[in-house]
C-alpha cells in the first residue's frame, strides 16, 4: 500500500513539475490584450487546438463516471456517448467554418459575445454569462471532487487526503488560467491530452489481459449477454436513453468552453485540424472508456476482478486502481487529474472572459482583464468550495449542466445558421427554457431524478424533462421570426 | 456538399437511436456495440471528407 501511494504521488510531481514548466514556458507566446488573454487572439496551431479541443471536452467523467455506467448499465452508455460524438462532429463540421469566420470579423472574444452580438442585445449577453455561472460552477466543481475522490483513495478514503486533492486540484485549475490565459491552458490541455490518450490505451491493454485470458472472448460475451448488458433491457428506456443523450448532443454548441476554442485556431487548415483531431481523440477515449467498463463487468462476475456494487458505480476505477501494478495504476491515476485540471481550467477561463466581457463591458479594456483575473481566482475558488462539501454523483451533476445550458441551444443555432430573430424572442427563448430547468430542479430532490424525470404528453407518450425545455426555448424564437415576417410584411403592404 | 452532409449527420445520428431500439434491444451479441461503432466511424470518415476543402484555405 505504502509504495503504491509512493509511486503514484511520484508520477504526480512529474506531472505537476512538467505542466508548470509548459505553462511557464507557454508565457513567451503572451502578448497584451484580452483577445490574446482568453482566445490566443486566433493565433493556435491546429494540432494544439485539437488537443485543447479534445482534452477540454473529455473529463474526468470518462475514465470514472463513464466506466462506471458502463459497468453498472452496459453498452448503452456506449450508445450515450457516441450519440454526443456524431452529433458534436455534426455541428462542428457544419457550423465550425462559418461562426470561426464571423468571430474573426466581429471580433468575438468570450461566447456570450456571439450571441449578443448577433441579436444586438447587450442584456443577453449578462443573461447568458450568468446562465453559465449556475451551470458551469458545478461541473467545474465535480472535476475538482474527482481530483479530491481519486487522492482519498490513496489514503483509504480519509478526508484529509480529500480534502490534499481539492487543494491540488484549485491550486492547479488557478495557475494554469492565470499564468497566460489560454496559452498556458491550451499547452497543458495539448500534453495532457496525449498523456489521457496514452494511459486509456495502456488500462484498455491491461484491463483486456486480465479478463480475456481467463474468460476469453465467448465466455466476456455469455456473461455480458447473460446479464443483458449488451442490449437495452433493465437502465436504458428508450426515455432514459433520450433524456442521457438530448443535452449532449448539443454540448458543442452551449458550452462555453467549447464554442469559444472556435474562435482559436490560426487559419482554415488548424480548424480542419482542429476538428479532425477531435474526431480521432474522441473515438478513441470513447471506445477505450466504454470498453474498460464492460471488460471491469465481465471480469467482476468471473471472479478476476473485485466486484464492486453496481450503486457504487463511481468507485469501479479507483477498486481496479488499487489491484493493478503501482506504475501503471500512478500513470492512469495522474490521466484522470489531466483529464478533471483540462476540464475545469478551461471552463473557469471561459466563464472568466464571460464576466469581464459581458457582464463588466463598461469599464475600460485594462481594467476588464483585470476584472478577469480576479473572476478567475473568485470562480476556481468557488469550485472549491463546492467540491468541499463532496456530495453528488459525478454522471448526474455533469448532465446537469448540460441540461442547465440546454435552453442556450436554440438561440445558439439560430445565430449559427444566421437566422436574424428579435433580441426579446432570443431574451425569452432563454429565459423560458433556464427557469424550467430550474423549476423541476427545485421540483426534484437529487439532480438525477430531475433531468431523468418524464411529462405525461398527450396520448401517453413520456417525454423527458430535456425535450421539454428544448421545445419551451424554441417557442420564443419561432414567434421572434413569424413576428419579424408579418412586420416586413405589413411594411411592404404600407408601402 | 454541405446541405448533403448535415442530411446525412442527421441520418446517422437518428438511426443511432431508431435502429438499436426497433432491431437491437435484446441482443446477447456485440451486434448492438458495433453497429454505434460502425455509425461513428461512417460520420468520422464523412466529416474528414467533408473538412478536405478547408485545407485548401
Amino acid at each position: 500500500m505504502v509504495e503504491r501511494v509512493v509511486v503514484s504521488l511520484t508520477v504526480l510531481v512529474l506531472y505537476i513539475l512538467l505542466g508548470m514548466a509548459v505553462a511557464f514556458y507557454s508565457r513567451r507566446y503572451l502578448k497584451p490584450g484580452e483577445a490574446d488573454f482568453y482566445i490566443a487572439a486566433g493565433r493556435l496551431g491546429g494540432i494544439v487546438a485539437a488537443l485543447t479541443y479534445s482534452a477540454t471536452t473529455y473529463s474526468a467523467f470518462m475514465m470514472v463516471g463513464l466506466v462506471g455506467l458502463a459497468y453498472a448499465t452496459g453498452v448503452g452508455a456506449l450508445g450515450f456517448e457516441l450519440a454526443y460524438y456524431v452529433a458534436t462532429l455534426l455541428l462542428l463540421v457544419y457550423f465550425a467554418r462559418r461562426v470561426w469566420e464571423r468571430a474573426r470579423e466581429r471580433g468575438w472574444i468570450s461566447p456570450a459575445e456571439m450571441l449578443s452580438d448577433h441579436y444586438g442585445s447587450r442584456l443577453l449577453g449578462a443573461l447568458i454569462a450568468f446562465i453559465y455561472l449556475i451551470a458551469l460552477i458545478p461541473y467545474a466543481a465535480i472535476q475538482i471532487k474527482g481530483v479530491g475522490e481519486l487522492i482519498a483513495g490513496l489514503g483509504g478514503g480519509s478526508w484529509g487526503y480529500y480534502i490534499a486533492g481539492v487543494a491540488l486540484a484549485t491550486v492547479l485549475i488557478g495557475a494554469w488560467s492565470l499564468i497566460a490565459g489560454i496559452w498556458s491552458v491550451a499547452l497543458t490541455d495539448a500534453l495532457q491530452g496525449l498523456f489521457m490518450l496514452l494511459a486509456g490505451l495502456l488500462y484498455t491493454v491491461w484491463i483486456a489481459l486480465a479478463v480475456f485470458s481467463s474468460a476469453g472472448f465467448s465466455g466476456v460475451t455469455s456473461v455480458l449477454g447473460g446479464k443483458g448488458l449488451l442490449g437495452l433491457g433493465g437502465f436504458w428506456s428508450f426515455q432514459v436513453f433520450l433524456a442521457y443523450t438530448i443535452p449532449w448532443v448539443f454540448f458543442a454548441a452551449v458550452h462555453p468552453q467549447v464554442v469559444q476554442r472556435i474562435y482559436m485556431p490560426r487559419d482554415e487548415r488548424s480548424l480542419a485540424l482542429m476538428v479532425r483531431g477531435f474526431a480521432i481523440f474522441g473515438l478513441l477515449y470513447t471506445i477505450i472508456a466504454v470498453t474498460v467498463g464492460l471488460l471491469a463487468r465481465a471480469g467482476a462476475d468471473q471472479g478476476v476482478l473485485p466486484f464492486i456494487d453496481p450503486a457504487r458505480r463511481d468507485a469501479v476505477t479507483p477498486t481496479l486502481l488499487a489491484v493493478m501494478n503501482p506504475l501503471l495504476a500512478a500513470i492512469i491515476f495522474t490521466s484522470i487529474v489531466a483529464a478533471a485540471v483540462t476540464t475545469a481550467d478551461s471552463i473557469i477561463l471561459s466563464l472568466a472572459s464571460s464576466t469581464s466581457r459581458d457582464l463588466a463591458y463598461k469599464l475600460s479594456p485594462e481594467r476588464r482583464l483585470y476584472t478577469g483575473y480576479i473572476a478567475i481566482i473568485a470562480f476556481t475558488l468557488a469550485a472549491a468550495l463546492v467540491a468541499y462539501t463532496r456530495k453528488g454523483f459525478i454522471v448526474d451533476l455533469a448532465v446537469l449542466s448540460s441540461l442547465m445550458l440546454l435552453a442556450l441551444a436554440p438561440a445558439t443555432l439560430a445565430c449559427w445558421l444566421n437566422v436574424k430573430a428579435p433580441s426579446w424572442s432570443a431574451l425569452s427563448s432563454i429565459a423560458l427554457g433556464f427557469l424550467a430547468t430550474l423549476l423541476t430542479l427545485a421540483y426534484y430532490e437529487r439532480p438525477a431524478a430531475a433531468f431523468l424525470s418524464t411529462v405525461r404528453a398527450p396520448g401517453g407518450l413520456e417525454v423527458p424533462v430535456s425535450v421539454i425545455v428544448l421545445a419551451l426555448s424554441t417557442l420564443p424564437l419561432v414567434v421572434g421570426l413569424g413576428w419579424r415576417v408579418s412586420g416586413r410584411k405589413g411594411v411592404e403592404l404600407a408601402a | 456538399m454541405g446541405r448533403l452532409f448535415a442530411i446525412a449527420g442527421i441520418a446517422l445520428l437518428a438511426s443511432m437511436y431508431i435502429v438499436p431500439y426497433m432491431f437491437m434491444r435484446d441482443t446477447k451479441s456485440w451486434l448492438l456495440y458495433a453497429f454505434w461503432l460502425l455509425v461513428s466511424i461512417v460520420m468520422l470518415a464523412i466529416s474528414w471528407r467533408e473538412t478536405d476543402s478547408w485545407l485548401k484555405g
